[in-house]
């Protein structure tokens, strides 16, 4: 008698579901678990287990709501409506010690006609607004003109002084005995501008931008830190009368990177001159200029990056008023504050950084980086003792093509400080953006 | 407080208990079930397309919750018979492995009516802009789906498709009648108004005037949508078995891992009801194979295709926390000299740690049981099966064909060293007088130089130990004495675990081969557990 291992034999699915399992396994008994301890185990893990799973299942399926072509077209039909002429989305801007920032951006496009409206709202003292109409040539070398007008309102900024050490008890501007060592004020700005640019292949691109901007600044007197209350702000330079400046700037970029908003290998130069002139009753003028350098630089692994970051920026008094505080260079390389705080004003600025950059996952990166800010009256005399810096790790998220969301935390000399940014930046910024 | 951890304790103990006290399994004196008749008439169903946005909301809330009654049966597949096989139905047909399948005949594959036949009517174009596929009637009036390469990747999808394809009919799925074809401007009606010239200018250009493609035959029936990953078909009376528990998807872990499909998932399956309407059953597909052979991770520069999930947030925080200090080997990574060939390798692919790409239920839900089902099917896939397909899926380069089959050897020995290791890799052969012969399928398929041990122990129903030895064996298949005294004193039902040990290394889990036997009535073999 012999029984070998092939036979035919049919099971019929009319069974009940809750006896197919037994019935096709051919168990006469529901099979248990023998061992009790791998049972009380199985409990005692279930939550990590399925914890663990869940977050493994739900970070695929987020992935796929961003990559899924299908997704994507959904999403971008949510986005991009009117046969994709129309786009809009929205901003998130979280900064810790500031109110945060949300806002939408409304783009609309036809043939080579763009216009965009950007608005960001804290409250009704901190709010922006801001349009653009541009018209591009699509082919190599890629023309763009644009046209814009901004409307800005804030009432936190900080001003901490002039000099790479500004030092309450100094004198200069300072009041006597100050209630504390930076002030905040009211920045109402205004701006129109042109800018017409050129892009002459990946690698090189330049621009030309022609702007009149309106400062008012003025002293928050019911606030405990006004300006007024640290300043003497009838002598603080651009706290008089409004700070109005014809601005014109020309921007040159050199980058080798193949991947322009990707990490990947390559440097990157930048330098920049510009020519600022009051109008009206503002009698300053001022030359200004810069240079930057970025160099990403593969380490460990073709995506693993060390990038250091040299941020040079000056301005050249031309004339003999003095120029207000507001125009000094601005540090918004330098992670350690926030951009509306104005740390250190001076003629010269550099904000050397290192950053070690590596990948998280698909489209996601983490960066460690390092920044100093350094600040000197004379190009010579730039000094490390007492300059703020900043370490921190963040991460950013690239979303298609562009940038979609960061996430930084960042510790120093100034505290610690927590960002988070949703939204797509300009990605053309002269100097006149600074706030 | 002390008095609700008590009331907690108390639980746990009581829950111990129970389960100690509860019988372990036992098989009834059936013969194992081959064919599963889920082909009965079913009304007709609804075609539906799958919400990934509900999968996304459910895949965190409900389904854990559900999972706590299923988790607690057990992990075990469903759809498997008392032999821990996969029986023919609706969704598998064995074949590699279980029948006499040769080289020509994996080639033949699903053929039924052979490729088209011009003219070619062009019926609907999917994709003009991206990635063409061209819907066509065929002289016979038969409906295909065409299928090119993307510009500048001559062959790297319809050869691997094509190769992928007959593979996967040799391992038991149903899948499409697709065909590697050559063709012409020429071989289209010009009267339909669509503009080929222009369709076939966003495809790899021609090789000696003829365009490359794959014509898969649109399947019969009425396409229901995908299979859904998990839970039952509703609307299927004949479905019993959630999809996440069935072997036939689970076991695609090993098949994909094989051909690096990283792509699997929901897109590559679908239901079809064949048959007149409401006296059809539903028909279960695998589809579209363009992305095998890491296709599209060589085109979109991911070569982690196969290695990672696209997103993971245990990944990423464990990235973020080591700081990308730690390399995996597959970062080393470079892509192959050919075009035609995608990211495809055998040196840093390591079968267990294989991912897909978007996580798939089932996959992540498979046991070393399923993997070892499955990988007995790649055992079966013999090195002349490979060689014969893949020289004839018409690789432009010669290199770019070695480097395949090679490629596809070593992955089948990783995928045998690792999933055939992941249990005890013993198969009933069969029972005469008493005398039971069982093969060592992990020697059968490779060939072991180290000292191989088995450790057996004969069983009662109550657990209770009636034998035990220790012996090694100089085949692969070896026999068990039963004498008619254990049969006694075991009351007519013992089992028997064979562990094995391979040098020093003892497999995980033994092998239970459960029995039946009386005075004078013969031996059966009524269950298997791996």
């Amino acid at each position: 008698m012999v029984q070998e291992s092939i036979s035919l034999t049919t099971a019929d699915s009319s069974i009940l579901y809750k006896n197919a399992y037994l019935y096709l396994r051919g168990l006469e008994k529901q099979k248990t678990n023998p061992a009790v301890l791998e049972r009380l185990w199985f409990l005692v893990s279930y939550m990590p287990h399925y914890i663990k799973q869940g977050m493994q299942f739900a970070s695929g399926y987020a992935e796929r709501f961003v990559d899924d072509p299908t997704l994507f077209n959904n999403i971008e039909e949510f986005f991009y409506t009117r046969d994709k002429r129309f786009r809009w989305y929205p901003i998130a801007n979280i900064n810790s010690s500031y109110q945060p920032r949300i806002g939408i951006d409304l783009t609309f496009r036809k043939n080579n006609f763009e216009t965009m409206l950007r608005t960001k709202f804290s409250d009704r003292y901190k709010y922006s607004i801001e349009s653009r109409l541009s018209y591009q040539f699509e082919a190599y070398p890629i023309w763009r003109l644009s046209i814009g007008a901004l409307l800005d309102n804030n009432n936190d900024r900080r001003f901490f002084g002039f000099g790479a050490v500004p030092d309450p008890q100094s004198g200069e501007y300072f009041l006597e005995n100050p209630h504390n060592n930076f002030g905040v004020y009211q920045q109402l700005r205004r701006k129109i501008q042109i800018v017409s640019g050129i892009r002459l292949s990946s690698r090189w691109a330049c621009y030309l931008a022609s702007s009149f901007q309106q400062r008012r600044l003025a002293d928050i007197p019911g606030n405990v830190n006004a300006i007024g209350r640290v300043f003497d702000i009838s002598r603080l330079p651009g706290m008089q009368r409004p700070v109005q400046q014809f601005y014109n700037e020309i921007w040159g970029r050199f980058d080798t990177r193949n991947e322009q908003l990707y990490i990947s290998p390559g440097h990157r130069i930048e330098g920049y001159i510009g020519y600022s002139r009051g109008f009206q009753t503002d009698h300053s003028a001022f030359m200004r200029g810069g240079l930057y350098y970025i160099g990403n630089y593969a380490i460990i692994q073709k995506n693993r990056f060390l990038t250091p970051r040299l941020v040079f920026d000056f301005t050249q008094n031309l004339a003999s008023n003095p120029i207000p505080f507001c125009e000094y260079p601005r540090h918004p390389s330098f992670r350690g504050v926030s951009q509306r705080k104005i740390l250190r004003a001076d003629n010269f600025s550099l904000v050397p950084s290192l950053e070690y950059q590596w990948p998280l996952s698909f489209n996601l990166n983490g960066h460690l980086f390092m920044d100093v800010l350094l600040v000197s009256n004379k190009l010579t005399k730039f000094n490390f003792e007492k300059t703020p810096w900043a370490i921190g790790i963040g991460t950013d998220f690239h979303a298609v093509d562009e940038e979609l969301a960061r996430a930084e935390i960042a510790y120093g000399t100034e505290g610690i400080r927590l960002l988070f940014h949703f939204g797509f930046e300009n990605l053309v910024q002269d100097r006149s953006e600074w706030e | 407080m002390i008095r609700q951890w008590k009331y907690i304790f108390a639980v746990f103990i009581s829950a111990g208990i129970v389960m100690c006290t509860t019988p372990t399994v036992r098989f009834a004196n059936n013969p194992p079930v081959r064919f599963y008749n889920d082909i009965r008439p079913i009304p007709t169903p609804q075609s539906v397309k799958p919400d990934k946005f509900e999968y996304f909301a459910t895949s965190n809330t409900q389904r854990p919750r559900v999972k706590t009654v299923a988790a607690l049966r057990g992990k075990e597949a469903y759809d498997i018979n008392s032999y821990d096989q996969v029986p023919v139905s609706s969704w598998f047909i064995p074949r590699l492995g279980y029948e006499n399948i040769s080289a020509q005949d994996l080639i033949n594959g699903p053929f039924e009516l052979g490729p088209p036949r011009p003219p070619l009517t062009i019926i609907r174009v999917r994709n003009p802009q991206t990635n063409p596929r061209l819907f066509i009637y065929d002289s016979r009036n038969i409906h295909y789906l065409l299928k090119m390469d993307p510009p500048g990747w001559p062959h790297i999808a319809t050869s691997s498709s094509y190769i992928v394809n007959r593979f996967f009919w040799g391992f038991g799925y149903h899948v499409p009648e697709d065909h590697l074809i050559k063709f012409t401007m020429t071989d289209f009606q010009t009267e339909t108004g669509i503009d080929i010239r222009d369709i076939l200018s966003r495809v790899a250009a021609p090789e000696d005037g003829f365009y490359t493609a794959i014509a898969s035959r649109i399947l019969e029936g009425l396409p229901l949508g995908p299979i859904p990953e998990t839970g039952v078909r509703r609307d299927d009376p004949n479905d019993h078995f959630p999809h996440e528990h069935r072997r036939v998807l689970r076991g695609l872990y090993v098949f994909c891992a094989y051909t690096n499909m990283s792509d699997i998932g929901t897109d590559n399956t679908l239901d079809m009801y064949v048959g007149e309407s409401g006296r059809g059953y539903i028909k279960h597909h695998i589809i579209d194979f363009d992305d095998a052979f890491g296709t599209s991770a060589a085109r979109h520069d991911r070569l982690w295709a196969g290695y990672n999930h696209l997103f993971s947030i245990p990944d990423i925080i464990s990235n973020f926390f080591t700081l990308g200090l730690t390399v995996e080997p597959w970062e080393k990574l470079d892509h192959t000299p050919w075009k035609s060939v995608g990211s495809f390798e055998a040196f840093y692919f390591q079968p267990d740690k294989w991912k897909e790409t978007y996580p798939y239920k089932p996959i992540r839900l498979s046991q070393p049981s399923d993997r070892y089902w499955a990988a007995k099917t790649i055992g079966a896939l013999s090195e002349e099966h490979i060689k014969t397909v893949v020289e004839s899926a018409g690789y432009p380069e010669t290199e770019a064909e070695k480097y395949i089959i090679q490629t596809l050897v070593e992955r089948r020995k990783k995928i045998l060293d690792t999933f055939l290791r992941q249990v005890s890799p013993i198969e009933f052969l069969q029972i005469s007088n008493n005398t039971v012969t069982f093969r060592d399928v992990s020697r059968f398929f490779i060939p072991i130089h180290e000292e191989t041990n088995y450790h057996a122990r004969y069983l009662s129903s109550t657990n209770e130990e009636l034998l035990k030895m220790t012996f090694s064996s100089d085949s692969c298949d070896f026999s068990m004495p039963v004498s008619e005294k254990l049969i006694k004193r075991a009351n007519g039902y013992f089992s028997l675990e064979i562990h094995a040990q391979y040098g020093q290394n003892k497999m995980p889990t033994a092998a239970v081969f459960h029995f039946r036997g009386a005075e004078k009535a013969p031996l059966v073999l009524v269950g298997v557990i791996h």
